[in-house]
């Protein structure tokens, strides 16, 4: 944070010009600067507010941002990475190459040379950032330039000694009197400017070049000055942002040294000979940095939060270097343990007293440190001991002194213990329990002393200090004590009692918290029974079910028990709703519906298997009739439960009938007292809910007349199955009118299905006669039919709405049934006529007398007979009298399906909609047919574009779309056709062969019809609604792309393709078809691609050396791409006018950016793959560099965000990769660091430069 | 008048290529040829950057063809004095072409026995098989090196490594544990490769064999002979449903096995020749190989 320029005032020297003050600002900017220019230089919102144009002032009067304000906030942000940010990095690459330079490069220059050199760097960076700061545009520019100035050349005098490659002073003293005059001058010349940013680059960078040559421990003797320099500026000037980043600079630079000392894993136990002298410079900046954050005095929240930071990584970074170089571990907990003591005394002052938020972190983090050093002398149960005993410490002392942070240490410290006991004491347990089951009495009663310790602290402290507990997160804490209390006393219950006992313990502990919870009105303790009472179930479950005995004995542990738990679950019921509210009932219910179903499992288990189902249903009546008397009606819904339990027992007892009486089996007898049931239950039924009682009764009346169908099934022989059932309807037909109940009837329609389903499935297959060449098929199934018609007029109850639906399934199934019977009765190659006479006969019929449903039988059986033709006829090879059938019935089929297309009826609005049309689409489905078994394999494709050329012109001609619909679908065939025959057709290397004559008609065809497709023909405006104009222009398009793609060698179709964009670029402009660009634009994503994964990453291994190799190929088709940008940016101009719309409407009004945006992006790939690895980010920077200046010369913005991005993308790459790859030497670091720095560095300037310019176009 | 001119033009153009397309002669084989070559080249091509991105090492590269070539040395015990001499014979070609790969690896080169075998394929890091049922196709020691070259440049060029990275992650196999690679079956190997790095193993095969002083026409001569042998084997759809049912099979066998048609091989054969300017390069040398029996040993 830098200090207002009033309470500070420059040195004399400067008094007459302050930065701050210069400039006069003609008008407040409208943009805030984000936080990253208060961490700049003090005049950095001067120059913001000095050239932005007094117009761009935000009214006070508009509340929400329009779009250009927002335009204007990203551009801010730009600049400010452009400006700020661009150079600073630049600055650090090229002093971190000169650096490298100095200390790898041997063959070039002498240590003097490069002492010279890298002096002469120094100095050009701090002239040229002097000089430039001289100029108010280029002050941001200029800081940067004197930080890194100052930075290398502390180094190179660092180097003078420390370097070995630099070494030109032999002695250690006289270097570092160098290095204190040179920091001196640093630390007086930067503070000139009052400017973090000069300063902090000094610094930071000073440290950073100093780490690279760490050679002995004498070299941190530079940390050592650095480090006391900047507390002391931080201290003077109030910097403390500056003095985080030198706490992290400081260790890092130590670390570094340790880790190429001791090696990734650090010391391990080891002695190394710089143990102490490291240990006690460690101690030193903890010291200094600590001293520095007690004395300091800070002015506003933000200055005690960045504090904070500092205090925070200072011990934290300790520690890490402290373990890291660690050869004593047996030390920790006395380090720990001191430090945390030395921080939490600390935190005791009167001057730290004064800052809240200080006394906060050094109390939490002593306090911290101190827990966090018991585990490393101390183990088993003593560590939780002692932690509980430390957490009511403080948990008492903060209760005693009203100090909330003693306080909530206490309660997190419970927390731990609560933790120990979950992870390391339950798990003692449970090894203990896997060996036996005894009890277990000293875990036990530790469980029991915590659960009361817990719930002490829960209920009653809670309680009594209630005003320390009322808040977040006090409230939350105390609640959790409580579920670490109910752990506690779950593992009690499990550790004191054993084998059927313990589900017994559990639901006393149930019971016990439940009525507290009662009590209490606690949602958290009826949290707590619940999960208990999920336990206890889950014991009955797996202990005292006993399912591993034998199957119908007695246990008496199982008979003594499941009663008991299933009364404390009842008991419970009663005392678990807290109030009357449906989630309260909700949760009483669950209790009711446990102990239902622990006696119902009693009644699995101890029933034998016939006799369950009258059990099952005794006790469903009992349930009934009980919830009836004690006014609880859930227990109804037990009660449907356990009938449908019965049910499902009377269906699957002896399944296979073994047990007979009289041939007929004992299973369904079985079935005959639940259907008592079910009907006693259909009349008992009582509920408050009326809904409920008559869903009830319907419910069981149907349950009870599908019991009566299985019983058919299983009494009456299999042939007269399906009539005994129509039987069944008929006369359930015929009660339904007497008793007055309508479900009667529905039943019969559903009892008729299933005989319909039964002659279909069993009935159809009969072979067997009848009577003198009748067959039993022909009887059962006229049965059948004549009782469906009957049903038809007969089953349904009086005024129902469904009269007419139900009559028509009856009908059609007759008439289905009479179809099937002609399958099994006329010969193959004629059954397709047959069925099309047929149906002919009944759209006739219907046409005279109009019989509605004759009508859509006559639909039905046309579409059966077309199936027919597809499938059977279609390769009948047999003749009638020389003539192939195949050829007379498809004729015949043809003829009446045409014939159709005009006389059938249906609803006007269908015909409307052309649903006649049906038939007309089947008969040129047919004719395609015969093209395809008539012509050659390669004519398959012509014949059907050719064929839909002429459906197309007649359609036009007739003005009948149906026929042009025809036609799209046979030139999406053709179309589809050529990838099966035509592409791959002729021989290899044929330029004018089969591929071209038989592909290139093809295209034409579908170009012209996309030419009769435009916008000023009137008929064809329903085929544009369906936008068959723009499939026909993507098929034409697509066909040509598929011929080159065959046509040209794999290498340069990426080239070919790429002057079709070009080609249809062109067409878009010339005829005024957006069409033409979209495909371009498509085929430019697929240019692309193709490059990529085919040129880039498809290409051999080995090819770079010839022509067509590493750049030609893919610089042809980037080259070709990128001169599409004039007639894109025509485009643009031309759409300009249009109205925006979604992001795909925006990238066809600006074609321009995605044909920049591809090729570069292909450019930035090829030169990541075929470039040498080393040099890869330094061809990105120049890329970047020169995106950068062309995006400047056309003045677009978009391209110069890719430009800079792509210069960041090239940093974070060295960041990330490169100096972490083995393939990068130190000649390709140094040089990439450095290019790749001056690129930033000139892009900054040209930022810096042209922001006014920018701002105009905004 | 215009829009009927411009029809009758479209109509007559359509029923131009209608004509041509009914009086050919030559039968075309109706397949999913094109769908698959362009599915297998993106598939291909999908897989170029992560096998780029994952490739082996020379070193595992070795180690793994040697693990695989160890269940090929029984056979090579077996062999007859006049086995020997042929093998000895391939070796000594395949030796000398072998000097201008790219890449230094321990190239091996071995006769498979069995007259019935008429391939040849290459694994991981160098070993070369020969069959020598293909052997007793040949007339001239330039196609035995096109041969060979062609098996070398699998290798050189990574197929044969990017196959043992396909197959590993296709049958989840850690390459790190002894004895995983012997779930790859050795059909795999024999079945040759996709399309592109088949023709790149021809053009480069070709290039590796002149530069050893071999006729390019040796891989001509061979490709003619196979294409004759293919034609002879194709059988052509009458109706459409046979179509179909091809259609299904061949789409099914071409999109595991895209080989190129050997017309095509001899097209690319034939337009490197022209490229290059080897058309004087025709005189081949005779397959000649020359031993002696003595006392039942073999005798170079």
């Amino acid at each position: 944070m830098r200090p207002p320029a009033a309470a500070t005032p420059p040195p004399l020297s400067r008094a007459q010009m302050p930065p701050t003050k210069a400039p006069a600002p003609p008008a407040p900017t409208p943009v805030t600067p984000p936080p990253t220019a208060r961490v700049g230089a003090p005049s950095q919102q001067a120059t913001f507010r000095s050239s932005t144009p007094a117009s761009a002032a935000p009214s006070s009067s508009v509340p929400a941002a329009t779009a250009q304000q927002r335009m204007k906030s990203v551009f801010a942000l730009e600049e400010i990475l452009g400006r700020n940010w661009l150079n600073k990095i630049g600055i650090v690459l090229i002093v971190l190459g000169v650096a490298w330079f100095g200390i790898k490069e041997f063959s070039q220059l002498g240590a003097f040379g490069k002492v010279v050199l890298s002096y002469l760097v120094s100095l050009a960076l701090l002239g040229g950032g002097v000089f430039l700061e001289r100029r108010e545009r280029y002050r941001v520019f200029s800081y940067p330039c004197i930080g890194g100035g100052w930075s290398l050349l502390f180094w190179t005098t660092y180097a003078l000694n420390h370097v070995a490659a630099m070494r030109v002073v032999s002695s250690v003293s006289t270097d570092l009197i160098f290095m204190l005059l040179v920091a001196l001058a640093m630390v007086v010349h930067t503070l000139r400017y009052r400017s973090q940013v000069v300063t902090g680059i000094a610094f930071l960078l000073a440290y950073w070049t100093v780490s690279l040559s760490n050679d002995n421990v004498y070299s941190l003797t530079a940390g050592v000055i650095l480090a006391i320099g900047l507390v002391a500026i931080v201290i003077k000037m109030s910097w403390f942002e500056l003095e985080v980043f030198g706490i992290l600079s400081t260790y890092a630079n130590h670390l570094y040294w340790l880790y190429r000392r001791l090696g990734p894993g650090g010391a391990a136990g080891h002695a190394f000979p710089d143990y102490h002298a490291s240990t006690a410079i460690l101690l030193f900046y903890w010291v200094t940095y600590r001293i520095s954050y007690v004395v300091r005095k800070t002015k506003s929240p933000m200055h005690e939060h960045i504090s904070t930071v500092a205090a925070l990584l200072n011990t934290l970074l300790l520690l890490g270097a402290l373990k890291f170089q660690s050869v004593q571990p047996e030390l920790a907990f006395w380090a720990l343990l001191i430090i945390g003591a030395l921080e939490f005394s600390m935190g005791q002052l009167p001057i730290i007293r004064r800052r809240r938020e200080a006394f906060v972190v050094l109390s939490v983090l002593g306090a911290g440190l101190m827990i966090g050093a018991v585990p490393f002398r101390y183990s088993g149960n003593n560590v939780a001991i002692l932690w509980l005993i430390g957490a009511e410490a403080f948990l008492a002392a903060g209760v005693a002194v009203s100090e909330v942070v003693f306080r909530r240490l206490g309660l997190l410290a419970g927390l731990l213990v609560g933790l120990h006991l979950a992870g390391i004491d339950f798990q003692e347990l449970m090894v203990a329990r896997r060996v036996n089951d005894d009890v277990a009495l000293a875990v036990g009663v530790m469980f029991a002393l915590c659960a009361a310790v817990f719930y002490v602290n829960a209920l009653f402290v809670g309680q009594r200090w209630r005003q320390f507990f009322g808040d977040a997160p006090d409230v939350q804490l105390i609640y959790v004590h409580s579920y670490v209390g109910a752990f506690a006393a779950a593992s009690a219950a499990w550790a004191l009692f054993s084998g059927d006992w313990t589900a017994l313990a559990f639901a006393g502990v149930m019971l016990t918290l439940a009525v507290l919870g009662q009590k209490l009105k606690s949602f958290h303790l009826q949290l707590q029974y619940g999960v208990l009472g999920l336990l206890a179930l889950y014991r009955v479950a797996v202990v005292n079910l006993h399912s591993d005995a034998a199957q119908y004995t007695h246990v008496p542990a199982r008979l003594i028990t499941l009663p008991i738990v299933a009364a404390a679950f009842y008991l419970t019921a009663k005392w678990a709703a807290a109030n009357e509210d449906n989630n309260q009932r909700f949760f009483r219910g669950l209790f009711a519906f446990a102990g239902t179903a622990l006696i119902t499992s009693l009644i699995y288990y101890e029933v034998p298997e016939l006799w369950q189902p009258l059990a099952a249903i005794t006790f469903a009546v009992l349930l009934l009739e009980v919830g009836k008397q004690i006014g609880y009606p859930v227990l109804a819904w037990h009660a449907h439960l356990l009938g449908a339990l019965a049910a499902l027992a009377a269906v699957t007892v002896d399944p296979s009938g073994v047990q007979r009486w009289q041939n007929i089996p004992l299973h369904a007898f079985a079935a005959l007292p639940v259907v008592a049931g079910a009907y006693w239950i259909a009349w008992r039924i009582r509920v408050p809910n009326q809904d409920h009682v008559r869903l009830g009764r319907l419910a069981y009346s149907w349950a009870g007349t599908a019991m009566m169908v299985w019983v058919l099934n299983e009494a009456v022989p299999a042939p007269w199955i399906a009539v005994s059932w129509i039987v069944l309807a008929v006369a359930l037909a015929l009660i339904m009118p007497r008793i007055g109940y309508r479900q009667i009837g529905w039943q019969a329609n559903a009892v008729a299905a299933c005989s319909i389903v039964r002659s279909y499935n069993f009935n159809l297959a009969m072979e067997q006669p009848f009577w003198q060449g009748i067959s039993l098929r022909l009887v059962t199934i006229a049965i059948v039919a004549a009782g469906l018609y009957f049903l038809s007029r007969k089953s349904t109850p009086p005024g129902s709405e469904s009269r007419r639906a139900i009559a028509y399934l009856h009908t059609f199934a007759a008439t289905a049934l009479l179809t099937f019977l002609a399958w099994h009765e006329v010969s193959s190659g004629w059954l397709a006529a047959v069925w099309a006479v047929f149906a002919l006969v009944l759209a006739l019929v219907d046409r005279r007398f109009e019989v509605e449903d004759l009508r859509w039988q006559a639909h039905a059986l046309a579409a059966l007979t077309m199936l027919r033709s597809v499938t059977v006829n279609l390769y009948v090879l047999e003749t009638w009298h020389g003539v192939s059938v195949r050829l007379l019935s498809l004729a015949i089929v043809a003829v009446i399906l045409y014939a159709l297309s005009r006389l059938i009826r249906m609803p006007e609005e269908l015909r409307e909609r052309e649903f006649h049309h049906i038939y007309s689409w089947a008969a040129s489905v047919l004719v395609s047919l015969l093209v395809w078994y008539e012509l050659k394999p390669l004519s398959v494709a012509v014949g059907w574009a050719v064929f839909g050329l002429v459906l197309f012109e007649y359609g036009l001609w007739r003005r009948i779309r149906q026929f042009r619909f025809q036609a799209y679908v046979a030139l999406a065939a053709s179309f589809g056709r050529i990838f099966f025959a035509n592409l791959t057709a002729g021989n290899p290397g044929e330029f004018w062969g089969p591929r071209t004559y038989t592909v290139l008609p093809i295209a034409l065809i579908l170009f012209f019809v996309y030419a009769q497709l435009g916008p000023e023909d009137q008929t064809a405006r329903a085929d544009r609604g369906f936008h068959f104009d723009i499939l026909l222009a993507y098929l034409g398009t697509g066909t040509v792309v598929a011929l080159l793609y065959f046509q040209f060698s794999n290498e340069w179709l990426v080239t070919a393709w790429a002057v079709v964009v070009f080609v249809l670029f062109g067409l878009a402009l010339g005829l005024d078809r957006p069409i033409f660009l979209h495909q371009a634009l498509l085929l430019t994503l697929g240019t692309c691609t193709r490059g990529v994964m085919h040129n880039l990453f498809g290409a051999s291994y080995f090819t770079g050396s010839g022509w067509t190799g590493r750049y030609v190929v893919l610089s042809s088709a980037i080259a070709v791409l990128l001169a599409c940008l004039p007639f894109a940016f025509r485009w643009r101009d031309h759409e300009k006018a249009q109205p925006s719309g979604n992001w795909i409407g925006a990238v066809v009004r600006h074609p321009e950016q995605l044909m920049f945006f591809a090729p570069v992006l292909l450019l930035t790939l090829m030169l990541a793959v075929k470039m040498r690895a080393g040099m890869v980010t330094l061809a990105w920077g120049i890329e970047a560099l020169s995106i950068i200046i062309f995006a400047f010369l056309i003045n677009e913005r978009s391209f110069r965000l890719v430009g800079f991005l792509l210069l960041m993308a090239s940093f974070a790459k060295m960041l990330l990769l490169d100096i972490w790859s083995g393939a990068w030497s130190w000649t390709d670091r140094y040089i990439t660091f450095v290019i790749v720095g001056v690129a930033m560095v000139l892009a900054s300037f040209l930022y810096t430069k042209y922001s006014e310019k920018i701002r105009q176009f905004l | 008048m215009k829009r009927a001119l411009a029809f009758l033009v479209v109509l007559l153009a359509g029923l131009a290529g209608l004509y041509f397309s009914q009086r050919r002669n030559d039968p075309t084989p109706v397949s999913a040829n094109a769908v698959v070559a362009m599915a297998a080249d993106a598939q291909r091509d999908l897989s170029r950057a992560p096998m780029r991105l994952t490739r082996l090492s020379d070193d595992e590269e070795i180690a793994v063809g040697k693990e695989l070539a160890e269940e090929y040395a029984a056979s090579a015990e077996k062999l007859t004095p006049e086995e020997q001499a042929l093998e000895g014979y391939v070796r000594r070609v395949g030796n000398s072409v072998s000097l201008h790969a790219h890449r230094r690896l321990p190239y091996s080169f071995h006769l498979l026995p069995d007259r019935a075998m008429m391939n040849a394929f290459s694994l991981p890091g160098g070993p070369v098989y020969v069959g020598e049922g293909l052997l007793d196709l040949m007339t001239s020691e330039d196609e035995l090196a096109a041969i060979l070259a062609h098996e070398i440049e699998h290798i050189d060029h990574y197929h044969c490594a990017e196959r043992v990275q396909i197959e590993a992650r296709l049958r989840h196999l850690n390459l790190d544990i002894v004895g995983a690679l012997l779930q790859i079956p050795f059909q795999v190997w024999e079945a040759g490769y996709k399309k592109d790095e088949e023709f790149e193993a021809d053009r480069e095969g070709m290039r590796l064999a002149v530069l050893d002083g071999y006729s390019p026409y040796g891989e001509v001569t061979l490709f003619e002979r196979f294409s004759k042998l293919h034609s002879e084997y194709v059988i052509h759809a009458q109706s459409p449903e046979e179509e179909l049912s091809q259609l299904a099979i061949q789409s099914l066998q071409g999109y595991f096995r895209s080989h190129p048609l050997p017309s095509e091989r001899l097209a690319q054969a034939n337009s490197v020749i022209a490229q290059e300017g080897w058309q004087d390069r025709r005189t081949q040398k005779p397959f000649r190989v020359e031993y002696e029996v003595q006392n039942g040993k073999y005798v170079q």
